[in-house]
């Protein structure tokens, strides 16, 4: 099976800790999240398993091989995207990707099926030089893809690329774990974290402060708030506050509230059956955050992403 | 997917690093240069050098002065910047995270660098031993020892300037600084050695002179004084064997410290 590891990983600058003792395994087919806000030793983490950083204690191993001893072995199955690499301006697309598969000793039968999966075949000729930042992130990541890797490290795959583009790559990722692919991804948008990712784990400060699957963050960290949309104006809200499990409603708007309680999917799931059967037209019924925002706040006490 | 040796890999980076030099015209210019050079010196030399009064060595050396400023800018031109452009224009987050030693990357590039050097100063020799041939009707050995030594030279030379390119992040920092290296700062080390009476034998372009001395005959003293004016000045010139020598010693040495450099070089 295949897997990262980070045993005791650290990385020191002068006196700063940019990452201290990281301990964590990853393995199997699935997408882990890499979550932390600014300088939290994110990007330093994923340079460290792709032979870009040295760490200056521990190890990073991908499949039993050390990265800083043997970076060949270690990084012959990872495809990785690292920040917001630059190309040659000279090669076009086909030949940035043809490099790649000459390095790796790769077959280049995956070039056309790269670039359509990021949408660049039809400018597979012209010279990257041109390209905009978002362009030169999905080749970016058709060369992560090109090879067919086991493991893709992704540092913010969807940095600088619009909506659209933005969900096209999420696509993209959600599609690769089912070809069976580890994916360990940073980022900052925890929306694509839920969305994309099966597990999370949260750094701060360099340290790891939380490693778990999506569905156990939910269920330990779900929002203690929904709010309802109705299709009808609400005239009072005594009847709601009136139902068990319900602390306190609040009126945004005639058809809008928002209803406290004490949390948990089984009560939350009490209270719509409630204003059901009461007779209310629920036009929508949702958690007022994602249940990683919660976590994400509560661990890290709310400091910016 | 099967591992992939590291000479192969040597020789991806070499194909397109030279692809590199081809497409930004890089090769395309300064074979430019070396024809217009070229031709100044057919001019200049047809119009002012009587070769009756010269041997074939004496006429090829008004070529051959020529010879080091073009190893130098073909030095600068290939490898100034081949490694630091990874580090400043982050194309290394490309290169680097792939299965690939840092030295089959500092050595692949530097043979494309070799390579497209090598055309430029063979394009010179070409016209420059023509051009003796048909004059003088002959070329000596001595002419062929003295284009061997600007190879040697070039390889030295080039092996410096990827030392200076892995050590700088900067493209232009790297390519600036390596060129007032050699066209000032080694002319000036030079200068003063002759003033202070001390050889010159840490230096490059010392050493470099051999490809001109080889075709004086005699070969020119070890050390000559001069005085004249109150002021006594020695003229070095560096012996065939201690020529050759600081070359190697320049190669080897300055491989070792850019292998190192880019082997242990972060991409933070």
């Amino acid at each position: 099976m295949v897997y990262l590891e980070a045993v005791n990983l650290t990385k020191k600058y002068g006196d700063f800790y940019a990452l201290r003792n990281l301990n964590l395994r990853i393995e199997g087919n699935r997408c882990i999240g890499y979550l932390g806000p600014n300088g939290a030793g994110k990007t330093t983490t994923l340079k460290l398993f792709t032979n870009l950083l040295r760490p200056t204690a521990g190890e990073a191993i991908i499949n039993g091989h050390p990265v800083k001893r043997e970076p060949k072995k270690a990084l012959q199955n990872v495809g990785t995207l690292i920040e917001s690499p630059e190309f040659y301006p000279y090669l076009t697309p086909k030949e940035i990707l043809s490099m790649a598969c000459d390095i790796r000793g790769a077959p280049k039968d995956g070039i056309k099926d790269s670039l359509e999966k990021v949408r660049l075949y039809s400018w597979r000729d012209k010279k990257a030089g041109k390209f905009s930042k978002g362009m030169k992130q999905r080749l970016a990541l058709a060369v992560a893809l090109v090879s067919n890797p086991e493991i893709l490290i992704l540092d913010e795959p969807t940095t600088g690329m619009d909506p659209q583009g933005m969900k096209e790559i999420r696509d993209i990722i959600k599609d690769l774990k089912k070809e069976g692919i580890l994916i360990f991804m940073s980022s900052h948008l925890l929306p694509e974290v839920t969305y994309v990712c099966d597990e999370v784990a949260m750094i701060h400060r360099g340290r790891l402060i939380l490693y778990d699957s999506i569905e156990n963050v939910s269920r330990k960290f779900s929002s203690n708030h929904v709010v309802v949309e109705l299709l009808e104006p609400l005239e009072s809200v005594e009847k709601i506050e009136e139902i068990d499990e319900i602390r306190a409603v609040e009126l945004l708007s005639p058809y809008k509230l928002r209803i406290s309680f004490p949390g948990g999917a089984e009560k939350q799931y009490r209270i719509l059956k409630e204003l059901m059967t009461q007779g209310y037209k629920i036009v929508s019924f949702q958690s007022e955050s994602l249940a990683l925002e919660e976590a994400y706040i509560k661990l890290i006490g709310g400091e910016n992403v | 997917m099967s591992e992939k040796s590291s000479m192969a890999q040597m020789l991806t980076i070499a194909k397109y690093q030279f692809l590199n030099y081809i497409r930004s015209k890089r090769l395309f210019i300064l074979l430019g240069i070396t024809i217009a050079i070229s031709l100044i010196f057919l001019v200049i030399i047809w119009k002012f050098v009587e070769p009756k009064y010269l041997s074939a060595d004496g006429y090829l050396s008004r070529w051959v002065s020529f010879v080091a400023y073009l190893v130098i800018l073909a030095a600068l031109f290939f490898g100034g910047d081949a490694i630091a452009s990874e580090y400043g224009k982050k194309t290394g987050y490309f290169l680097f995270p792939n299965p690939i030693k840092r030295w089959s990357i500092l050595w692949g590039k530097f043979l494309a660098s070799l390579v497209a050097s090598l055309l430029v100063v063979f394009l010179y020799w070409g016209i420059a031993l023509g051009d003796t041939y048909i004059v003088k009707g002959e070329v000596t050995i001595h002419g062929l020892y003295s284009m061997g030594l600007s190879i040697l030279y070039l390889i030295s030379l080039l092996s410096l300037t990827y030392m200076f390119s892995a050590f700088f992040k900067n493209s232009a920092v790297s390519i600036t600084i390596t060129a007032i290296l050699y066209f000032f700062v080694f002319n000036i080390v030079d200068s003063i050695s002759m003033l202070t009476g001390v050889e010159p034998w840490f230096s490059i372009t010392y050493a470099g002179e051999v490809i001109t001395n080889v075709l004086q005959n005699p070969y020119p003293p070890h050390a000559q004084t001069v005085s004249g004016g109150g002021i006594t000045i020695t003229v070095f010139h560096a012996p065939l064997n201690l020529g050759i020598g600081i070359m190697v010693g320049y190669f080897i040495a300055t491989a070792i410290i850019a292998t190192l450099i880019i082997t242990y070089r972060e991409l933070k």
